[in-house]
């Protein structure tokens, strides 16, 4: 039973909150990365917190751009990647003060979404992340 | 002068002194007005107005003033029929008309779009209203009116009314006013109160304590500026819209509770928050702040073309 959650080689997305293994799964399928074979662990006991989400991809290897965007929905995360069945990097994004492009400005009435400019935003909190667009100052939650 | 200022996009982009300095200038802009005799500040500089959704009282300020500097004007003011219509990108309308042109006004219909004109053009660009997002030229002279008739902003008890919510200009105002030290009264119909984020910003960054509530009434007695704004019918639904009327529009029986020496503004064009009755009390003032945007926008365009 246990082997089965056991990947040689692969990434390892940890301290995800309750319902954000799902959401993560989702979201790397949307940016059409992680699509090999996944493991979704939900309500995992925790130390930091009473439950986690957890998720494992097989012959995978995030990228520090995908973890970053995955921080700022999960401020928390940290992400492993395994090779031969040993941690050869930890990766714990640090949320910058400013990021590019990693998702569109939630307001529909934004320049940046008519013509194809470069979404940039300053983040103006870390836990919860909240963005302000350079452009039309929204400010919102991603998601 | 405030040297390094290189657009106008965001009236939170000006430092209190470059803000005190245009104030300046336009005062004596205005004594070149009142001489009503030519002037060259500008001769030989051209002013483009690209308005992309009409906007003809804005317009015409921006041209008027361009003109008593002795520049001259160009520009469309709908944007259907030009190169834009047929889909040209903002960016390449603005790199084109920069070769034209010593300095840019833009009115465009999406917010944030006055930003990226500055990253396409070797002129200043002024940001004429981005959406709803900013009109900062407005907030300037809204400023100006209330700096020539108060002489200070610190103490002062100045009231906004209207949508809160969706009239985003007002969110600068009064952010621009915190900054100044003014005391802050949000009246506005349930549902259209200030956002959340604005408070936050005048209680933690400005530490500015605002006063909210639904009714104008309720604070009129203590302001000294009223600074009505528009409701549109839509935001609130036809009942809401009935119920809360009173709230919001200004009529002699409201002014009576007002301070003799307050002042009374408004963006214009007004739909019904004040009452016509009004316009003959001396406290009424919206017209004369209406003027006021020919001397701050003629400060403001010598300041970017660095003629002053
Ligand atoms: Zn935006």
């Amino acid at each position: 039973m246990k082997s089965m959650h056991i990947i040689h080689n692969g990434t390892v997305i940890d301290h995800l909150p309750p319902g954000m293994g799902i959401r993560c799964f989702e979201l790397l399928q949307k940016r059409n990365i992680g699509t090999e074979a996944t493991i979704v662990f939900m309500n995992m006991p925790s130390s930091k917190c009473a439950t986690k989400d957890m998720v494992k991809i097989q012959d995978f290897r995030l990228d520090e751009e995908t973890a970053t965007y995955l921080s700022m929905l999960a401020p928390e995360v940290t992400i492993n990647i395994i090779e031969n069945g040993d941690i050869v990097k930890k990766i714990k994004p640090q949320i910058p003060d400013e990021v590019q492009s990693i998702v569109p400005c939630i307001n529909s009435r934004c320049i940046t979404n008519t013509e194809g400019y470069t979404s940039e935003f300053f983040v103006t909190s870390k836990n919860p992340v909240r963005l302000k667009c350079k452009y039309c100052e929204f400010e919102f939650k991603p998601e | 002068m405030p040297e390094s200022l290189k657009s106008f996009i965001n009236i939170s982009d000006l430092t209190e002194k470059q803000l005190y300095d245009l104030f300046d200038i336009a005062d004596s802009m205005q004594e070149i007005l009142d001489k009503k005799e030519p002037c060259d500040i500008c001769k030989g500089k051209i002013l483009a107005t690209l308005f992309y959704e009409p906007s003809t009282r804005t317009r015409l300020s921006f041209e008027c003033a361009m003109l008593r500097l002795g520049g001259k004007v160009l520009g469309f003011s709908d944007a259907s029929g030009s190169s834009v219509s047929k889909g040209e990108s903002l960016a390449d309308t603005i790199r084109t008309v920069a070769g034209y042109s010593d300095v840019i006004t833009l009115r465009h219909p999406h917010e944030g779009s006055a930003r990226v004109a500055t990253l396409y053009s070797h002129v200043p660009i002024i940001n004429a209203g981005d959406g709803g997002h900013q009109h900062p030229t407005q907030c300037l002279l809204d400023l100006y009116t209330i700096l020539k008739k108060k002489n200070t902003f610190a103490g002062l008890n100045v009231m906004i009314s209207g949508d809160l919510k969706f009239g985003r200009t007002t969110h600068s105002l009064a952010i621009a006013l915190g900054r100044l030290g003014a005391n802050l009264y949000f009246a506005s119909p349930p549902g259209l109160e200030m956002p959340d984020y604005i408070i936050h910003q005048l209680e933690s960054d400005l530490h500015v304590q605002p006063i909210i509530f639904h009714d104008l009434r309720e604070h009129i007695g203590i302001a000294d500026v009223v600074y009505m704004t528009r409701v549109q019918r839509e935001r609130l639904g036809e009942m809401e819209y009935l119920k809360y009327r009173g709230s919001y529009v200004l009529g002699n029986e409201t002014l009576h509770e007002t301070k003799s020496d307050a002042i009374i503004l408004h963006p214009l064009p007004r739909v019904g928050e004040i009452k016509p009755e009004v316009d003959a009390d001396p406290r009424a003032i919206y017209f004369e702040q209406a003027y006021n945007g020919v001397p701050v926008r003629m400060a403001l365009i010598a300041t970017l073309l660095g003629v002053i």
